[in-house]
């Protein structure tokens, strides 16, 4: 009788904080969720809707090179995606262990912010990686050695790159790395947007280590 | 008629003589009155029958002739007057004119129907539908003047003539404009559309009316949004971040995380002496600018007593540096003497 009562207010809350969300995901969707360092994240947008970026990634002009605008397909064998994509992504892939999103930056970047349940692989370290050291990403990432010594990728994860935005080549460094040992185009896709386009859209974002002074 | 009065006078006067001699007779039978009084009286009596015999007989003729006149009269301008007011109008020819004199009503009809021809164009039912009321209108107006002719004057017959006359050109003019004026709207109209599906412009109508729409809306949704953000601003974490201390979490993916960071920080397996000389200015170039990052990341919290000034001497080591602090945060200082206890101020290098 207790839970009779108690669901349709439990609903009634559930739809009241539906209701209060001004700055949807998209029409139908105002939030999702994920899980990041075994916590469960909503991903939300900033509800502000005067809200400015006024940090780091509101610069306009970086020297090119290095930080040269870069092209829509770095492969054309590789998936690009969105913001929707990475969210699906998201709740198909990485909640259920199929997919792992890679945040390709160096770790500092990562360190200071990136986006829910993503893992990063600086790019440094596939590009310059050795075959013994790609096994053992590879093997991580779900790759299996057969007994003949090849790679059998069948159950590798799919993976979901990106770096800092259009402005960013740490993705691109880092997927030629991943195709230097034969990672299967089919499981790569690359939100080339990256983490400027995510902090565009006032999406939520994690931070492992907060500056203060 | 002169005959009768004629007649009348003659009897009259045969009358008079006849009173005459029965006067004569009587006086000369004067003289005789001894033989009898009777003989007056009787004759007295005979005069006063005759005298009102005359009148009366007077009488009844005058009524009988006074009453033919009139009749006469009464047809007579029927017949004329019509005919002329007719010829003053000069719509019709003399044909016509012999037609009126017998019945002023058949004179009308031919009028009217060919106007019903000339009336009903080649148009659409609607216009069509219209014009036919238009002349029923008329019709009816001068079945109404045929109607009460009996009763009517002949000059009030011509002015109804006139007035239908009148009616019926003012209708030929107002139809022949209007079918003109339509045909020309229909014309522009095809010609208009034709233009817009050769030049597109149709289209260009089309999305700029649905762009006003859409902009419409969207004002209305930023105008609501606005107002109930307002109510909810104290609940909005302004930056939208999530701080994570760790990776504490049991799940496949935490544990995937933890596997990748120590094998990236094995340092038996690093690769980092391979790098070529762009790759090591890239990844220097990425280094400077997380540094850069990190400066306009830094944060810092009002405490109680802080001023902008406090902040950037304890910041920068120099009171005058507040205006960097300020312009750092846009979104948060309006003024530079109104901080508040808790606000978050980025604090650039």
């Amino acid at each position: 009788m207790k839970r009779l009562l108690i669901l349709p207010l439990f609903a009634s809350l559930v739809w009241g904080n539906t209701e209060n969300v001004i700055v949807k995901l998209t029409d139908t969707l105002p939030y999702a969720y994920t899980i990041d360092s075994g916590k469960k994240i909503k991903i939300e947008r900033v509800q502000d809707t005067s809200n400015r970026l006024t940090d780091d990634y509101t610069k306009t002009s970086r020297p090119c090179p290095p930080f040269c605008i870069q092209p829509t397909k770095i492969h054309p064998e590789i998936k690009n995606i969105a913001e929707l994509e990475l969210i699906q992504f998201m709740k198909d892939k990485v909640a259920t262990n199929k997919g792992i999103i890679i945040d390709a930056r160096l770790k500092s970047w990562f360190e200071l912010e990136t986006i829910p349940s993503a893992i990063n692989i600086p790019f440094p370290v596939m590009q310059n990686a050795t075959k013994k050291k790609a096994e053992l990403i590879f093997k991580i990432l779900g790759m299996k050695v057969e007994k003949d010594g090849t790679w059998n990728f069948e159950k590798a994860k799919e993976l979901a790159v990106f770096c800092n935005g259009v402005w960013c080549g740490q993705s691109a460094h880092f997927i030629s790395g991943m195709l230097k040992y034969n990672y299967p185009t089919s499981k790569l896709n690359y939100y080339r947007s990256g983490f400027q386009g995510w902090k565009l859209l006032g999406l939520t974002t994690i931070v492992h280590k907060e500056i203060k002074k | 008629m002169l005959n009768k009065d004629q007649y009348n006078q003659d009897e009259y006067n045969d009358y008079y003589q006849q009173e005459i001699r029965g006067a004569e007779t009587n006086s000369s039978s004067s003289e005789e009155e001894s033989s009898g009084k009777g003989g007056i009286l009787i004759l007295l009596g005979l005069i006063v029958l005759a005298v009102a015999g005359y009148f009366g007989y007077t009488n009844m003729n005058k009524t009988t002739a006074e009453s033919t006149t009139d009749e006469t009269l009464v047809v007579q301008k029927e017949i004329e007057e019509p005919a002329k007011t007719i010829q003053a109008v000069g719509e019709e020819s003399t044909t016509k004119q012999d037609a009126i004199k017998e019945a002023p009503a058949k004179v009308e009809e031919p009028v009217v129907k060919p106007i019903e021809k000339e009336v009903v164009p080649p148009q659409p039912v609607e216009t069509e539908n219209n014009k036919n009321t238009e002349v029923a209108e008329v019709a009816e107006s001068v079945q109404k003047a045929i109607g009460a002719e009996e009763k009517m004057s002949p000059e009030e017959i011509a002015k109804v003539v006139q007035m239908v006359m009148s009616q019926i050109n003012t209708k030929q003019g107002e139809v022949a404009q209007q079918s003109t004026t339509k045909k020309e709207k229909t014309t522009s109209a095809l010609d208009t559309e034709l233009m817009s599906e050769l030049s597109g412009t149709d289209t260009d109508s089309v999305n700029d009316e649905d762009q006003k729409l859409e902009d419409a809306l969207n004002n209305i949704n930023e105008t609501t949004k606005d107002t109930s953000i307002k109510n909810d601003d104290k609940a909005v974490d302004t930056y939208n971040k999530v701080k994570v201390s760790g990776n504490t979490g049991d799940d496949e993916l935490s544990k995937l995380s933890s596997q990748i960071s120590n094998l990236i920080s094995d340092k038996t397996t690093s690769d980092q002496t391979n790098n070529s000389k762009e790759e090591e200015t890239y990844t220097k170039s990425l280094k400077e600018e997380v540094v850069t990052r990190k400066n306009e990341m830094r944060i810092i919290v009002v405490r109680k007593g802080d001023t902008l000034g406090k902040i950037a001497k304890r910041a920068y080591g120099n009171v005058m540096e507040y205006r960097k602090i300020y312009k750092a945060n846009p979104d948060i200082l309006k003024r530079p003497d109104r901080i508040y206890i808790g606000q978050k101020l980025r604090i650039p290098k």
